[in-house]
């Protein structure tokens, strides 16, 4: 008798820990979806009217030196023997100004768009939230009851909240330096513009209008790319049964994740149209952090140290071996 | 697409820069635009002095391609009008 109700206290111990746990990385995924969509709508976005001064500033610069830019294509024509072309440059002009009084606000009417994009999936992630809590309170209940029916795993539900988790703050940090970069690229536009009227510089115009739109639209993809992930992730988690296909899916969601969260790089490079530069810059800053980061340098040192610890007992070793007498 | 322009307008802070960028800046201009000067200037002296040996030699190519020359370099420092006082119209017109 006594070793039944050991038994029978030892599985409820037993149950209460793995409830708890499961409850627990429920309560931390579903945290981390839901700071991730609030940080992926307005709220991340640049404040680009904080930069007007700046803009009004590089303006006035620009406007001086579209006559010094305007005399060196002249001259390059010349010189080239182009100038036949040359009524072009007052097209150009015209153009480049346009450009350089409008750029704000035409990046902020995309960035708008952009942000709005970005919200795609909110309710999507809200659904995904609530089957997921709804699935570990019903797998909660059949564990209490110690029944035996379909129960979310415990050990994918804690992969899960570990992946989120990451991910949600490796996205934040790549949407702050997103934000950063924009407030900075956006105060040159109009210098950009007047110096795209020389012909031979127009790349800079090119370069510069690929790399904001890639930054703008990055969020959109880590987004898309996020919901892809937790949502074959929770589809696996609260299927009703384990199969090979269930298995699949949650091992390629968590693959999905991951990729979001340290090499969103390979989807950049995937879908050129967000300029992967873009993603390159945003992405390497939180790379360089992770890098100097101490463990890092802490680690290199250790190795140091093995390999001089080694070197010397190799050198030892050699030496007694050569001293020892020869029989 | 006017409420665009309206939510954020910008305008050029001359006022804001320190003096000696703005004159640094003015004096570029003008060395540029004297260079440019200088440069259609050289090609109007040598179209002409292309055009009096043509004249002597009976060469008509050489004419032909002074008298292009010529037209080159008045067309050159009227561009750089144009354009400057383009750049004052869209400045005006997008302001």
């Amino acid at each position: 008798m006594g070793g039944d109700d050991y038994q029978a206290q030892a599985a409820q111990i037993v149950n209460d820990v793995v409830i708890a746990i499961a409850n627990w990385s429920t309560a931390a995924a579903v945290a981390s979806i839901q700071w991730l969509v609030s940080g992926l709508g307005k709220a991340s976005e640049p404040d680009l009217s904080v930069i007007v001064p700046v803009y009004d500033r590089v303006l006035a610069i620009a406007l001086l030196l579209l006559g010094a830019i305007v005399a060196v294509a002249l001259i390059d024509a010349i010189a080239t023997g182009e100038l036949r072309n040359g009524l072009v440059l007052v097209g150009r002009v015209v153009v480049a100004c346009f450009g350089a009084y409008a750029g704000l606000a035409l990046i902020k009417y995309v960035a708008g768009y952009a942000a709005l994009l970005a919200t795609t999936w909110t309710p999507d992630f809200s659904q995904l939230n609530n089957l997921l809590v709804h699935s570990v309170a019903v797998s909660n209940g059949v564990v209490e009851t110690g029944g035996t029916g379909p129960h979310v795993s415990t050990f994918g539900l804690i992969v899960t909240a570990m992946s989120v988790s990451c991910l949600a703050v490796m996205v934040h940090l790549e949407l702050v330096v997103r934000s950063a970069l924009i407030l900075t690229v956006v105060a040159f536009v109009p210098l950009v513009c007047v110096v795209a009227i020389w012909p031979r510089a127009a790349g800079a115009a090119t370069t510069l209008s690929e790399f904001l739109l890639g930054l703008f639209l990055s969020k959109f993809v880590v987004a898309t790319v996020v919901y892809v992930g937790f949502r074959l992730v929770v589809v696996a988690l609260t299927s009703t049964a384990d199969t090979d296909t269930t298995e699949n899916w949650m091992a390629s969601g968590l693959a999905v994740l991951l990729i979001a969260a340290f090499s969103p790089l390979v989807v950049f490079s995937a879908l050129r149209f967000t300029h992967h530069q873009a993603g390159s810059v945003a992405r390497s800053f939180a790379g360089t952090a992770v890098a100097i980061a101490p463990p890092i340098a802490l680690t290199r040192g250790l190795t140091r140290l093995g390999q001089g610890m080694l070197r010397s007992a190799n050198k030892l070793i050699d030496t007694r071996l050569r001293r020892r007498p020869t029989v | 697409v006017s409420r665009i322009f309206v939510d954020i307008s910008v305008r050029p802070d001359f006022n804001g820069l320190p003096p000696n960028v703005y004159h640094g800046l003015v004096t570029l201009t003008d060395n540029a635009a004297a260079v440019l000067t200088l440069v259609a200037g050289l090609g109007l002296t040598v179209s002409l002095t292309g055009l009096v040996i043509a004249s002597f030699t009976a060469n008509r190519e050489l004419g032909e391609r002074a008298k292009g020359g010529i037209g080159i370099s008045v067309f050159a420092i009227a561009l750089l009008y144009v354009g400057v006082a383009a750049a004052n119209y869209a400045g005006r017109l997008f302001s």
